[in-house]
């Protein structure tokens, strides 16, 4: 067996027997084995050392207490009917363990020959897309590149000239001074911290942007889903809210953020909930009517535009046929996309460049005016004196190497989560306390259904549709692909069962709701570590359930035979019977497989700094020079994926951010 | 209402005095409740302030100048200036700071001391504010207590 670092060596059996247990026995050699650990290592080697520490105590844990004799002893047949005793059990416990199992059933369904024999071969097939979509649009797509680099200021700042300069660049840390000095420094390179960045230095100032991730270009994306987990999301993905219903939730951490690894969904807020932000935060600045403006000139720079027919997948048609029939209200999706052409792995990176991630669009448009992008920079914490903001402080690189980069103006955009963490080890503290609070994170389930045609769901658009019947109801369904260590993890199978399921991959479509969440959680930094606690209520549990049963329903009526439900415990339902009878049961919320990829509301934005984080133009109260600009501002919940606004409220926090510096 | 509060225009303030009142009860044991303050512009542009007591402490009487011991009506001069977030007097960025010390000759003893915020109590108006006093102790500011300020009248 390879040895995969000295903590990994004395758990290494625990995985092993693990592997014996959960994974399909046949055709499980010894190298496929070692294979597989390999992954799971390097898996647990990407978490951040607190949750690294507590898997492998898990795995101890595990070790010691599934009977008399130590688990990683057991032959395969014992293994497998130790993990189900824990599983029939369902108790917080099995729920720890389940992260074990899963690690090792994403590493096993990742390996190539298990991915090939489930029939998931997507190189092939991105590789005849990209060269179609160059061969088919390749004046379109030079035209956009050149309306990324024109100039199009929203207003200069003084008497400075808009020169596309082309000496920014987008650097690694390891190459940075320990010392510089800028006119703003932009923390985080997502989609709030790329669009300040190309706002202001297209204004004429001068602009040093700092992502904590790596700098992964278009050309080095890969369709492995632990690859990408390791090397463009923090923490592998894996990170979890703190509550009786743990919500799972991920986020980018690389140039160019979440917006790297989102399905591209470029939706405005609808009437209703910005006229609700517009009387939460008391100002009609967040009317419909007011960010029109900035809306519009987001949707220009990102290429927003509804799906190419030819990139729409069989997953979307058949969600889309089944809600139709049912007469329910069915949008194509806006994207920011130049030429989609359906290679389904927008959440590891486009491997094409079609998908206008802040990395293709408004990084290039911020380094043609001269900004500066620094990756592999962490920063710890903002200087300030007194209370303004001037500059801030961090490490790169592996030896952490230390840094300062003084600046007039500080801009933090690393996220819901990160933003406010900063904010608080900063010493940074609110008159309304509120920093970290008000955390929305939309929560989300999924089902998989099952049908007898073949589907080929991967062949195809991340999404191409939303069911909107309920959007009044803060509900929300769409079909999302996911590659088959996803749809393994998600079964409650383990061994030959699972791997008879798999067998059907290509006849899978993996289905997923999104709630416009009521309550909202925290998040707090606890030393270098950032924890967030949420719950999901009664209610909110209760519309999950509901936009399950409804989703199910779509897809029984589009001909699934079986569906898969994110319920612990319960059975597939082979019918909407099945489904309905769900609703008289009851599932409580910790019975519910939570997961989202939009947090949200933790530095608030509003008039009443009693109450708020941050003003409409996006300035921290209580500081001077110190902003926020990404999805922290938000009042209250979106509802609908929240990219496109980040945008424009950062497009927002720009024009503010240069109107001061030219009134002073 | 204080933190809400937005921040007067200095050079508004320059030429007029406001009646003032302390809100602590012990105001009315030192004989400090009613007092006025006035606001004036100098040639550099620069806004001053000073103070003078009044007689008695009922608000619905007249609002009559006591002069200090040594005759001065006005005493405890004081600058005001938008509040500096860089400075130890920061607590509220929103607010003017009179600062009692930044002047030429300050007022001996506690009144030299003091830094007062002031805030507008209603949006656009400097007709109204509102303010806080803290003493100056080295790096330590004690609060006082809470005033406010309406608008009298221009200054002699």
């Amino acid at each position: 067996m390879a040895t995969n670092g000295r903590q990994f060596d004395r758990v290494e059996p625990v995985f092993a027997a693990l592997v014996r247990a959960v994974c399909p026995p046949e055709g499980l050699t010894d190298e496929l084995t070692g294979d597989v650990l390999a992954e799971v290592w390097s898996m647990i080697d990407a978490l951040n050392p607190t949750s690294r520490a507590a898997v492998l105590v898990l795995a101890r844990v595990l070790d010691r207490t599934s009977g008399p004799a130590r688990f990683s002893t057991l032959d395969a047949d014992a293994a497998a009917e130790a993990v189900a005793v824990w599983q029939r059990r369902r108790s917080r416990a099995w729920r720890l363990l389940r992260l074990l199992r899963d690690l090792v059933i994403v590493a096993y369904y990742e390996q190539p020959s298990v991915r090939a024999a489930v029939g998931y071969e997507p190189d092939p097939y991105i590789a005849k897309r990209a060269a179609t979509r160059l061969a088919t649009y390749g004046s379109d797509i030079d035209a956009h590149r050149q309306v990324l680099t024109e100039p199009a200021p929203l207003t200069l700042v003084g008497n400075r000239r808009v020169t596309v300069t082309r000496n920014g660049a987008i650097r690694s840390g390891r190459d940075l001074p320990g010392h510089l000095e800028c006119d703003v420094v932009v923390v985080g390179s997502g989609a709030g911290g790329a669009v300040v960045a190309a706002e202001l230095a297209e204004a004429g100032l001068s602009v040093v942007v700092l992502e904590e991730g790596g700098h992964h270009p278009t050309e080095s994306f890969t369709t492995t889903t632990t690859d990408a987990l390791r090397r463009l999301y923090r923490d592998a993905g894996a990170s979890t809210t703190l509550g009786a219903t743990p919500v799972q939730w991920s986020e980018g951490r690389c140039v160019g953020g979440s917006t790297v690894v989102n399905g591209g969904m470029a939706f405005r807020g609808s009437e209703r909930v910005l006229e609700q932000w517009a009387s939460r935060a008391g100002t009609r600045e967040l009317s419909v009517d007011q960010l029109d403006a900035q809306y519009r000139r987001v949707e220009r720079f990102m290429s927003v535009a509804p799906p190419e027919p030819t990139s729409i997948g069989n997953d979307q048609r058949l969600l889309r046929a089944g809600a139709e029939r049912l007469g329910w209200k069915v949008v194509d999706d806006t994207r920011a996309h130049a030429h989609c052409m359906g290679c389904n792995v927008c959440t590891w990176g486009c491997p094409t460049g079609a998908k206008q991630s802040a990395l293709v669009s408004y990084l290039p448009r911020a380094v043609s005016f001269g900004a500066d992008v620094w990756a592999d920079c962490r920063v710890h914490r903002v200087l300030m004196r007194g209370k303004r903001a001037v500059g801030v402080a961090g490490t790169t690189g592996p030896d952490g190497k230390p840094f300062a980069v003084h600046a007039d103006r500080v801009v933090v955009a690393c996220g819901a989560v990160q933003t406010p963490a900063l904010l608080l080890r900063s010493g940074i503290r609110s008159p309304s306390r509120q920093i970290g609070g008000n955390l929305y994170l939309h929560p989300g389930a999924s089902v998989t259904a099952v049908f007898d045609e073949k589907v080929d769901g991967w062949q195809g658009a991340h999404q191409s549709y939303q069911v909107r019947q309920f959007e009044n109801e803060g509900i929300i369904l769409a079909a999302v692909n996911l590659p088959p260590s996803l749809v393994a993890r998600s079964l409650p199978i383990n061994g030959t069962p699972l791997a008879d399921e798999m067998t059907h991959y290509n006849n899978l479509v993996t289905a997923g709701v999104l709630v416009e969440d009521t309550h909202a959680g925290r998040v707090r930094a606890v030393g270098q570590d950032t924890v967030a606690t949420y719950r999901v209520t009664d209610r909110d549990g209760a519309r999950l359930v509901r936009a399950t049963a409804l989703l199910s329903e779509a897809l029984f009526e589009a001909g699934a035979h079986t569906v898969h439900l994110p319920f612990e415990g319960k059975p597939p339902a082979r019918s909407p019977a099945d489904v309905q009878r769900l609703g008289v049961v009851g599932i409580r919320p910790s019975e519910i497989a939570t997961s989202t990829v939009h947090l949200m509301g933790t530095a608030r934005l509003g008039t009443d700094p009693t109450s708020d984080v941050c003003d409409p133009t996006g300035a921290v109260y209580d500081t001077a020079d110190l902003y926020v600009a990404d999805a922290s501002l938000f009042p209250a919940p979106l509802g609908v994926n929240p990219m496109l606004t980040i945008m424009a409220l950062a497009t927002r926090v720009a024009a503010g951010m240069i109107e001061q510096w030219n009134h002073h | 209402m204080l933190v809400r509060g937005e921040q007067p225009d200095p050079t508004a303030l320059g030429g007029w005095e406001y009646r003032g009142v302390n809100m602590p009860a012990t105001s009315r044991l030192l004989g400090l409740r009613r007092f006025i303050k006035g606001f004036t512009t100098d040639d550099a542009g620069r806004v001053h302030g000073y103070n003078k007591l009044v007689r008695g402490h009922d608000l619905a009487a007249l609002w009559t100048v006591r002069p200090q011991r040594d005759g001065r009506e006005a005493y405890a001069p004081f600058a005001v200036a938008p509040v500096d977030p860089e400075a130890i007097d920061n607590r509220y960025l929103n607010a003017l700071l009179l600062d009692y010390s930044a002047v030429p000759d300050p007022e001996p003893g506690v009144a030299g001391r003091l830094r007062d915020y002031l805030v507008r109590v209603i949006p656009s108006s400097d007709d109204l504010l509102l303010g806080r006093a803290f003493i100056a102790l080295g790096s330590r500011r004690v609060p006082v207590g809470w005033f406010a300020l309406e608008r009298m009248g221009p200054t002699d």
